[in-house]
C-alpha cells in the first residue's frame, strides 16, 4: 500500500515535472519585451547585455535545468512588469492566504447548501421543491456569472447597507455576499449530481431490500442512499475546492479583494514572463495535489477501492 | 404436517393491483384469491409479467409508488395489510420482522458499502431493542446457519468479497435474522448457477425446518418446483389459473396453460425434437379481458373461453382449476362426441 501511494505520488510528480517545462518553454517563445520595464529606451547591445545576464541566451535546456535548480531554492526569478524587480514569491506569498480563506469558506458553504438541495429534490422527485429546484441550477449554469454576481452585489450591499468593495474593517458579514457569489456555481453542481446519484441509488435493488428489511424510509434515505450517493462526488471535492480558488478571479476584483485572483491575467496582459510562470506552476501543482487528494479520499470512503495496482469491481 | 397445513396463515381474498402507466391503467392483479397454510412451502409459477411477483409484493407493502390496490383484503394475523399506508406500514413491524424476502439477484441486493455483519445487524437492530455487540453475535449465528464458514471474519467483509452464491446466503441469512413466520423468495435461484441453485434450495429447505418458515417461492423454473413445493399455483395475466398438491399439478395438469407450460419443459421433450413452445403473447393488461385469459393463444379453446371467464372448478379438495374443460356440461358434450 505505502508502495502505491509512493509510486502514485511519484507519478504526479512527474506530470507536474512535465506542465513546467511545457508551460517554461512556452513562456519563452514570448517577446522579450515583457523581461524589461522600458524596453523602447534601450539599444540592442544594452538589450543583448541584459539577456546575457539573465541567462536567457543561453540555450534551451540549460536554461531549463538553471530554473530547476533555483525553484529548488524557492527562487522564482523577480518580476519585470507589475512590481519591478521584487522577487515573484514575495507577490504571491501575501496574496495566497487571501484566496484560500475565501475558497474554503465557499467550499464549506456549497456543501452546507448544496448537499441539502439535492437531498430535498431527491425527496420531492418530481414535486414542486424539485421543479423549483432544476430551475435555480438550470438558471445558474446557463446565466452567465457576471450577470448574478453583479446582481448580488449591487442589491445585497443595499440590503444589507455595507460597502461594495474590500476595505481594511470590513467585519466578518461582510465576506458573505462574496463568498455566496463564489458558491452560487458550486451549490448548483452539488445538489444536480447529488439527486442524479441519489436516484440512481434509490433504485437499486439494495435499497428495496432494506425496505423489505423493515426500515424507516429516513434510515434507507441517510444510511443507505445519501451515502453511497456521496462517494463518487468527494472524488470532486478536492478539485471544486482549488476551481474556486483559482476561479475567484472576477469575484475578488468586482470587490477589491487583494487575493491572487487577478493576478494571472495581469501579468499575462503584461507579459511579466517570470510572474505567469510561477502563478501557472502554482495551479498546476494545486491541481494535481487536488487529483490526488480525491483519489486517497475515495479509498478511505469506499471498500472496493484500495491502494494497490488492481482495483477490484469498480 | 397435515394438521399445520389446515391452519391458514395468510389469506388473500380477490386482491386488485392495478398501475398508472403513460396515463393508462393496468390491472396487474385480477381478483386473485388464495390461502397460504402455515409451515407449507408454496410455489407460484408462471411466465414473466403474469404478475407473480407483483402478487407478492404486497404481502410486504412493497408496490412501485404507481401500483395500487384497488380491492381486496391480505389477512394476516388480523391485519388486513391491503388497507396499510406507508407509514403504518413501517410501523406495523411486518415488514422483516414478520414476512421476509429474498430477491433476486445476490449481486446487487446488498450495500456494497457496508459490510455484510453491519447490514444484518442493522435489520436485527431494527427489530429488537439490543445493543450492537448483541446485534452481531445473533448476526454470526445467522451467517453460520446459512453456511457461510469462518463467519467471525466474514461478518466484516464486503459484499464484493463473496461469490454470487455465498452473497445469496448473505441475503437469506438477513431474511431470517428476525425469525420471520413467512419467507417469500423472488426467484432467489435464477441468477446462480446450477450447481450453486441446488446448493441454495437445500439451505432452504433445511432452515425452512429449523426456523418452522411458511415459504412463497416464486419462479419460473418447473424443475425448482418440483424439488421445493408441496403446493404450486399457476397464474397467467394477474390470475391464478390453477393450483393444486405438486402432485396434481405436475400428473394431473387440468387448465390449458398448466398443460402447455409443462409440455414445454426441456427434460419431456424428446431428444432430437423441437422443444415445445407456446405460441403468441400473454394478452395486454391494459383493458378489460373477457373470458379465458388464456384462450387466443390455445389451439383447442372452446367457444365459450372467448366470451365468459371460467369459474373455479374443484378437481379434489386441494385441486383446483379456472377452465371450462372441468365444466360437467362439457364432460357431457365431450363423451358425446367421443
Amino acid at each position: 500500500m505505502v508502495k502505491y501511494l509512493l509510486k502514485r505520488i511519484a507519478r504526479s510528480l512527474l506530470t507536474l515535472i512535465i506542465i513546467i517545462t511545457i508551460v517554461f518553454v512556452l513562456v519563452r517563445q514570448m517577446p522579450i519585451e515583457g523581461y524589461f520595464d522600458n524596453f523602447d529606451k534601450l539599444t540592442d547591445a544594452q538589450i543583448e547585455t541584459k539577456l546575457d545576464a539573465m541567462g536567457l541566451n543561453d540555450p534551451m535546456p540549460k536554461q531549463i535545468i538553471n530554473f530547476y535548480k533555483n525553484l529548488l531554492k524557492g527562487d522564482l526569478g523577480v518580476s519585470n512588469k507589475i512590481q519591478r524587480n521584487v522577487p515573484v514569491v514575495d507577490i504571491l506569498l501575501p496574496k495566497l492566504p487571501v484566496s484560500i480563506k475565501l475558497g474554503s469558506a465557499s467550499l464549506v458553504l456549497s456543501l452546507l447548501l448544496g448537499i441539502p438541495l439535492g437531498i430535498l429534490m431527491t425527496k420531492y422527485k418530481g414535486k414542486f421543491f424539485d421543479k423549483f429546484g432544476t430551475v435555480f441550477i438550470v438558471f445558474i449554469q446557463a446565466a452567465p456569472a457576471a450577470v448574478y454576481y453583479l446582481f448580488i452585489q449591487h442589491y445585497g450591499t443595499n440590503l444589507f447597507g455595507i460597502p461594495m468593495i474590500y476595505s481594511e474593517d470590513v467585519s466578518i458579514f461582510w465576506w458573505l455576499l462574496p463568498v455566496f457569489s463564489m458558491s452560487l456555481g458550486n451549490i448548483a453542481y452539488y445538489g444536480m449530481w447529488l439527486r442524479r446519484y441519489m436516484v440512481d441509488e434509490l433504485n437499486k435493488d439494495y435499497v428495496r431490500l432494506a425496505r423489505a428489511k423493515g426500515l424507516s424510509e429516513g434510515k434507507i434515505m441517510f444510511k443507505h442512499v445519501f451515502k453511497n450517493a456521496f462517494v463518487p462526488m468527494v472524488q470532486y471535492i478536492p478539485t471544486s475546492f482549488l476551481n474556486t480558488v483559482i476561479g475567484s478571479i472576477y469575484v475578488e476584483s468586482l470587490y477589491s479583494i487583494n487575493g491572487m485572483g487577478g493576478l494571472l491575467v495581469k501579468s499575462v496582459q503584461q507579459s511579466d514572463n517570470n510572474l505567469v510562470q510561477a502563478i501557472v506552476l502554482l495551479y498546476a501543482t494545486v491541481g494535481i495535489i487536488g487529483l490526488l487528494l480525491g483519489d486517497l479520499l475515495m479509498v478511505f470512503i469506499d471498500p472496493r477501492i484500495t491502494l494497490s495496482e488492481k482495483g477490484g469491481d469498480r | 404436517m397435515e394438521n399445520n397445513k389446515t391452519e391458514v396463515i395468510l389469506s388473500v381474498k380477490d386482491l386488485e393491483v392495478k398501475f398508472k402507466l403513460r396515463g393508462k391503467v393496468l390491472h396487474a392483479i385480477r381478483k386473485v384469491s388464495l390461502d397460504i397454510y402455515k409451515g407449507e412451502v408454496i410455489a407460484i409459477v408462471g411466465e414473466s409479467g403474469s404478475g407473480k411477483s407483483v402478487f407478492t409484493k404486497n404481502f410486504l407493502g412493497l408496490l412501485d409508488s404507481n401500483g395500487f390496490i384497488s380491492g381486496g383484503s391480505i389477512m394476516y394475523g388480523g391485519t388486513d395489510l391491503a388497507k396499510l399506508s406507508q407509514k403504518k406500514w413501517e410501523k406495523a413491524g411486518i415488514r422483516g420482522k414478520e414476512i421476509a424476502m429474498i430477491m433476486q439477484d445476490p449481486m446487487t441486493s446488498l450495500n456494497p458499502l457496508k459490510s455484510i455483519g453491519d447490514q444484518i445487524a442493522e435489520a436485527i437492530m431494527t427489530h429488537r431493542k439490543i445493543s450492537k455487540s448483541e446485534a452481531k453475535l445473533e448476526a454470526i449465528k445467522c451467517l453460520r446457519d446459512v453456511e457461510i464458514g469462518d463467519e467471525e471474519r466474514r461478518y466484516k467483509q464486503y459484499p464484493h468479497e463473496f461469490s454470487g452464491g455465498m452473497r445469496q446466503r448473505v441475503v437469506i441469512a438477513m431474511a431470517i435474522a428476525c425469525n420471520p413466520k413467512i419467507l417469500i423468495c423472488d426467484e432467489p435461484t435464477t441468477a446462480l448457477d446450477v450447481t450453486i441453485q441446488a446448493q441454495v434450495l437445500k439451505l432452504i429447505k433445511n432452515l425452512k425446518e429449523k426456523y418452522n418458515l411458511t415459504v412463497i417461492f416464486i419462479t419460473h423454473d418447473l424443475g425448482v418446483v418440483a424439488n421445493i413445493a408441496d403446493r404450486v399455483a399457476v397464474m397467467y395475466a394477474g390470475d391464478i389459473v390453477e393450483i393444486g398438491n405438486s402432485d396434481e399439478i405436475f400428473y394431473d395438469p387440468k387448465h390449458p396453460y398448466t398443460k402447455a407450460l409443462l409440455k414445454s419443459l426441456p427434460n419431456i421433450a424428446e431428444k432430437g425434437n423441437d422443444l415445445h413452445s407456446i405460441k403468441g403473447t400473454p394478452p395486454s393488461l391494459f383493458g378489460e379481458i373477457v373470458g379465458d385469459a388464456f384462450a387466443p393463444r390455445n389451439p383447442e379453446a372452446l367457444n365459450i373461453d372467448y366470451v365468459e371467464t371460467p369459474p373455479y372448478f374443484e378437481v379434489s379438495p386441494t385441486h383446483k382449476a379456472k377452465t371450462w374443460l372441468l365444466d360437467p356440461r362439457y364432460k357431457k358434450y365431450n363423451g358425446e362426441q367421443s
